[in-house]
């Protein structure tokens, strides 16, 4: 009998075994502060930003609408972010902390 | 990814509108990135191919998640200040125990099983004693860190030691002569599990000598239930996968809609070298014919097979083959030994690197019908419009002119098989890169 059939034997006698957890070591978590919000999107501009799920741009399109008609006050543009879905777009990114106070992005998945 | 981006980079108070299925997903990323309490709305699925109509009806109507009037939620999530529990940066630590309460062998499978640590078939269990005697077959330390996995680019990386990794192989019911091959898997970093909507899977070749050394099988029947080590080294792979990235669970780190039966074994095998008319393919992709490797390929799903080269339309036979993939997941032929020589008998493709060019330039399709496909209007018109080559040039095609489907750098070639018959397929898949065995000997 080797070493670790001694052991094996030892524990069963209980009837209980020690395992290990299969599971990976997750990173810590830093929590980001959000960006403070306007009272009212009246007179102030929002992006609505197509990040290209199938017919998003269309879905947009009536969000856009939505707002034409229940917050006329709002004024609305509607943007394609660049790149793959994965990808951040600095540029447009840019021009929306420029022009606007808040942004939509749809679809997301 | 993009909202947090804007919340915090650029400081611009940002809304997701996701659809249903991905509530928990978003959720779950928001956490992990570091923004808990992140703002959503959501709209029924499906968006794509609704009419203007529909479309409308989702944005007049209730948030399917939260069960509120959806643009109502979007105004709010704009507007509403922000709560203390927003605006706080706190750090949160996480960690996993190494051990699990003491329990009789029964007991533990019932808690892996729900704990989604198995592929939901019996696992062996992970004692500290058959761990220890998987780690006899590495020189490597148990607390040597291999690196991190992660379910999809995007998502979280988790890390993981040599310790960790034996522990999969355990519960797969691999030998410990097989470690090598499973910390190689293991360290490529290239997920089995990926949580992609296309229910990818993962493939796994294996080249050298190693493949002698532990019993692999490269005959007949070698992608199939009929080999140890193929068996068991393809499911430690699965098991691996998702325990070391922290999970593969349906609708939160999984999101495959039909999921993947490949997956079970994640496609396992070696290279048929002795019987291959050709340079195998870990010596292609640089190593030498001594080194033992495995080499990875992602987003297996399609597969297409034909029987042999008929003598007269057997270039036709081929081209329909390649043009019924789809233009974004280029082929990996798997061919049986006969059909390898058969290549050379009709095509004189007496390398490898010549059978590719072929293909490559056989797999074309007009560039109006290419450019309409949705995989490459999301992944390939991006890149291309950003002036990306060979995809630039591929945009100024005339609609009905042929352009290649495929690059040729992303077509292979394996050769497997025990020559009953002159069977073989095409896999759409991506290779991705080959990763020394000996380093993990």
């Amino acid at each position: 009998m080797n070493q670790s059939e001694t052991i094996e034997s030892v524990v069963s006698a209980n009837g209980k075994v020690s395992a290990l957890n299969p599971m990976g070591y997750p990173p810590t978590i830093e929590q980001l502060g959000m960006a403070p919000r306007f009272e009212s999107l009246n007179d102030k501009t929002i992006y609505l930003v197509d990040v290209h799920f199938v017919d998003g741009d269309k879905l947009l399109q009536q969000m856009q609408a939505w707002f034409a008609e229940h917050l006329p006050r709002a004024r609305t543009i509607l943007a394609s972010k660049a790149g793959v879905y994965t990808e951040d777009d600095p540029k447009l990114f840019s021009e929306i902390r420029e022009h606007a106070a808040a942004a939509i992005m749809a679809v997301g998945h | 990814m993009h909202c947090i981006t804007l919340e915090t980079q650029y400081g611009v108070p940002t809304v997701g509108v996701h659809a249903k299925p991905f509530a928990s997903v978003v959720r779950s990323v928001a956490y992990t990135k570091g923004m808990p309490h992140q703002r959503f709305a959501f709209v029924p699925m499906p968006v794509m191919g609704k009419t203007s109509a529909e479309l409308k009806a989702y944005i007049d109507g209730i948030d399917p998640v939260t069960g509120k009037p959806l643009m109502e939620e979007v105004v709010e999530a704009l507007t509403k200040p922000l709560s203390d529990e927003e605006t706080q940066k706190i750090k949160i630590d996480r960690s996993t125990p190494r051990l699990i309460d003491p329990d009789n062998e029964s007991n533990l499978q019932r808690l892996f099983l729900d704990n989604g640590w198995t592929d939901h078939l019996p696992i062996v269990v992970p004692t500290e004693e058959r761990v220890a005697a998987m780690l006899s077959g590495t020189r490597r330390k148990a607390d040597e860190v291999v690196g991190t996995m992660r379910p999809t680019r995007t998502r979280e990386g988790w890390q993981f030691t040599v310790e960790k990794v034996a522990v999969n192989a355990v519960m797969a019911g691999a030998k410990p002569e097989y470690l090598p091959v499973i910390l190689a898997l293991a360290a490529s970093e290239v997920t089995a599990r990926p949580s992609t909507t296309t229910s990818g899977a993962t493939m796994a070749v294996i080249n050298g000598p190693i493949r002698h050394q532990i019993g692999m099988n490269w005959g007949i029947g070698a992608m199939g239930p009929y080999n140890h080590a193929n068996a068991t080294i393809g499911r430690a792979f699965g098991l691996l996968s998702q325990n070391l990235q922290g999970g593969s669970v349906p609708g939160e780190t999984y999101m495959g809609s039909q999921g993947n039966n490949y997956a079970y074994n994640s496609i396992t095998y070696a290279e048929n070298e002795e019987r291959s008319p050709w340079t195998p393919l870990h010596v292609q992709h640089g190593f030498n014919t001594s080194d033992s490797v495995v080499s990875l390929f992602r987003h297996c799903r399609t597969t297409s097979f034909q029987m042999g080269l008929r003598e007269k339309h057997w270039r036709d036979h081929v081209q329909y083959l390649l043009r019924g993939l789809n233009p974004h997941t280029p082929p990996t032929l798997i061919l049986d030994p006969i059909v390898a020589r058969q290549f050379i008998d009709r095509g004189g493709f007496d390398t490898k690197d010549k059978l590719i060019q072929w293909i490559y330039e056989q797999a074309t399709m007009p560039a109006g019908i290419y450019w309409d496909d949705q995989l490459i209007q999301n992944y390939i018109h991006p890149r291309a419009v950003k002036g990306e080559e060979p995809y630039a040039t591929k945009l100024k095609a005339a609609a009905d002119e042929l352009v290649p489907m495929f690059r040729l750098d992303e077509i292979e070639v394996v050769v497997v098989g025990g020559e009953t018959n002159g069977y073989w397929r095409v896999m759409g898949c991506n290779y991705d890169k080959s990763v020394s065995i000996d380093a993990w000997r």
